[in-house]
């Protein structure tokens, strides 16, 4: 064993991901998403219920399939994965600030917000795990922002943009 | 360091190194090792400190959780630039 493979399995270890795992918790996360964009449009659209009550009920339940799924099938954890929870965790802070402002000033980039930032989080976790799929996807959600912006049905084709990348993390591949 | 003699548990420590932890089964899988032989080189390595091991119970499952400790880092870092040094004076003689 000479230092050349050493090196190799340490360079492994900082960006090594449990794809399977990742791939499942993916699926449930953006399916759970489009499911609450498609039922704020369909609600927005054809009933006056309030949906906070539904919204907060497929997050709880979405939160609990993710512990779940990570207290029992994550199999490893990297440096890069640990880094990246990071930069979701702020991701997610600034997406929640910006639709705050958003719903107070012009509803109506709500899902333009969204979409940005979920394709930029996709396409920042494609390049730390030389993830070609996962950069695609999130320049996909990232220009699809632009068809939403000048569309009327805006939250709906941000749900059906996320069902189809949720669709495509079912196939094991990185 | 004595620990460092075998290929296995360099790999091991290689492998754990950069992660915030590794299943019993990962290891085994990545390592191709029978699960004896990896559990008699885990032990030792236990018992060097250089790693730490937790059994966690979910859902009536048992998952064996390995992590490198501090002194493990120290240790493989050492032994690293140890390698590193020595197959550089072998490149230039």
């Amino acid at each position: 064993m000479d230092a050349k493979e050493i090196l190799k399995l340490v360079e492994e270890s900082y960006k090594d991901e449990d794809i399977k795992y990742k791939n499942r918790v993916y699926f449930i996360s953006y399916f759970v998403s489009a499911l609450i964009f498609l039922l704020i449009y369909i609600f927005n659209n054809f009933f006056n219920l309030n949906l906070l009550f539904f919204i907060s009920f497929l997050i709880l339940i979405s939160g609990i399939l993710i512990y779940r799924h990570r207290a029992l099938y994550q199999r490893t954890k990297c440096y890069f994965e640990k880094l990246f929870e990071e930069i979701v965790a702020y991701g997610i802070l600034v997406l929640l600030i910006l639709t705050v402002i958003s719903l107070l000033t012009n509803p109506k980039i709500v899902p333009v917000i969204v979409s940005t930032i979920l394709g930029l989080l996709l396409c920042i976790d494609g390049i730390l795990f030389s993830s070609k799929k996962r950069k695609v996807l999130g320049l996909f959600l990232i220009l699809i922002s632009i068809f939403i912006f000048i569309n009327k049905y805006g939250f709906l084709i941000l749900a059906i943009s996320l069902f189809i990348i949720s669709i495509s993390f079912l196939k094991s591949e990185k | 360091m004595k620990i460092f003699n075998s290929e296995t548990r360099v790999k091991i420590l290689a492998l754990l190194y950069g992660r915030e932890f590794c299943d019993f089964n990962y290891i085994r899988e990545k390592l191709n090792l029978t699960s004896g032989n990896l559990e008699h080189h885990l032990n030792i390595l236990k018992k060097a400190d250089l790693i730490e091991e937790k059994k966690t119970f979910y859902n009536n499952r048992i998952r064996t959780i390995i992590k490198i400790t501090d002194k493990g880092k120290e240790e493989f870092k050492k032994f690293l630039n140890e390698i590193i040094y020595l197959s550089g004076e072998k490149n230039v003689n």
